[in-house]
């Protein structure tokens, strides 16, 4: 079964996501910031990474190039609530960046595919 | 005492501040500057390709385009997340009171060296000449689609101008219209045509040279200038001598011409300011209509040495609190011009 981390700050949210990929088999692992997120990263070794970007502590940006030195193949899935974001470059170590939306239908496909090119 | 003076080509007011005018000198003071937040992974830099979408175009050291098995020196390549998405239709419809598009048009960005490079200063005249190939190339490869009216290219250096990550790059934008000040300056320079039947910027250039205040430097095919309508202390513009509209259109001498000015304008923002941040950008006219005719194109960099406060938001009318008559003279001065 493929592992998911969800790092998101919001608990609604991050439950949400949760529930979610669960429901589509997936496992799923949850951090509540950057910190614990790099720690799960280090400790549990996910095959996918959802990252929100603003968080407190270590925002997701600052995470995403933390992981990145050590991986640059793990799919990650960066995204806000915020479209401003495409005016930064730093997102592109991503591969995806995703508007937060209460539709998770653009989320959950782009999980799929990214897992399945990682595959390939 | 102040005085208000005109742009003839965006057809604006701005004040010059004479009274509390700031000596040249005092911009290039140390100053704690806003620093675009290092990265430890770089999309930009060589060996990282893959974290860029399919590139568009890549220049080798020698200004050739090459494909993707030979190495690189600037790489041109499509926004990962876009703004703007070039697989929609450019129609508008009515929504009520308003108008909507879909958010059709073109975003790349010009990566401007394999190396991590901080500052385009840091480009030689040669490899800035390749990077002014690489947009005159990519302006011509975007006219083909006839969807697009105007392509503006930008570069953001610094925080504190926009930029959100270090490494060197501009960008491409490309419009299903002309963006607002394009239009207002196509507006202007048209409206100085039907008055007088010749172009604005021509007129500006004739008229600078004679008065000899504001040239900061000329070369064979181009003029560096204070413009007398200064919107920002040390705001520069390049305008080539020879009357054209479309920058893609330069020709070959012209480009290393340009390329030329270029240099010695960044070297002295650099050098000679103390790096203040800043934004450039070329304006060149609307691609698919020849209606423009009367346009200049030409080049402006915009300092970030004052700021905007609420009289300049309220009314729309700049306060410079230089003349360009002074920042001219300075320039003129520097071992950058004087050499």
């Amino acid at each position: 079964m493929k592992k998911i981390l969800v790092v998101e700050d919001e608990s609604p949210i991050r439950n949400l996501y949760k529930d979610e990929l669960i429901d589509e088999g997936y496992d799923v692992i949850t951090a509540p910031d950057g910190v614990a997120g790099y720690e799960m990263f280090k400790k549990d070794k996910p095959d996918l990474i959802t990252i929100d970007i603003k968080m407190p502590n270590m925002n997701g940006l600052e995470l995403l190039d933390k992981i990145r030195k050590e991986d640059k193949n793990i799919p990650i899935i960066i995204y806000s609530a915020y479209g401003e974001f495409t005016q930064n470059f730093s997102t592109w170590a991503a591969n995806e960046y995703l508007v937060k939306s209460s539709d998770l239908t653009e989320f959950k496909n782009k999980v799929r595919e990214l897992l399945f090119n990682s595959k390939s | 005492m102040p005085e208000y003076r005109k742009d003839i080509i965006l057809d604006e007011w701005v004040i010059i501040a004479t009274d509390r005018a700031k000596r040249p000198e005092n911009f290039r003071e140390e100053k704690v500057r806003v620093q675009v937040p290092k990265t430890e992974v770089c999309p930009f830099d060589k060996g990282n390709e893959s974290m860029t979408p399919p590139e568009i175009l890549r220049m080798d050291s020698s200004g050739n385009m090459v494909d993707k098995s030979k190495d690189w020196l600037m790489r041109v390549v499509p926004n990962k997340f876009p703004a703007l998405i070039p697989y929609t239709s450019p129609t508008s419809s009515r929504y009520g009171v308003y108008m909507i598009m879909d958010g059709f048009g073109l975003h790349e960005v010009v990566i401007h060296s394999p190396e991590h490079i901080t500052n385009i200063s840091k480009l030689s005249e040669f490899e800035l000449g390749i990077l002014i190939d690489v947009y005159v190339r990519r302006i011509k490869g975007i006219k083909n689609d006839k969807r697009i009216e105007s392509v503006v290219i930008m570069l953001n250096q610094g925080r504190e101008a926009g930029a959100s990550l270090e490494h060197s790059h501009s960008q491409i934008f490309a419009l299903p219209m002309s963006p607002p000040v394009l239009e207002k300056e196509i507006y202007g320079t048209k409206r100085y045509f039907k008055k007088n039947l010749r172009c604005a910027m021509c007129d500006l250039l004739e008229f600078e040279v004679k008065e000899d205040k504001r040239v900061v430097f000329k070369n064979r095919d181009f003029f560096v200038i204070q413009p007398f309508a200064s919107r920002n202390p040390f705001e520069t513009w390049i305008v080539p001598k020879r009357h054209s509209p479309n920058f893609e259109n330069a020709l070959s001498d012209e480009k290393e011409s340009f390329a030329h000015c270029l240099k010695l304008v960044l070297d002295f923002f650099y050098y000679e300011l103390n790096d203040p941040h800043y934004n450039y950008y070329i304006h060149t006219g609307p691609l698919q209509y020849e209606a423009a005719g009367h346009f200049h194109w030409h080049f402006e960099l915009i300092p970030k040495l004052s700021i905007k406060a609420g009289f300049e938001i309220a009314t729309g009318i700049d306060i410079c609190i230089t003349t360009p008559e002074y920042t001219a003279e300075f320039m003129k001065a520097s071992r950058i011009f004087n050499s």
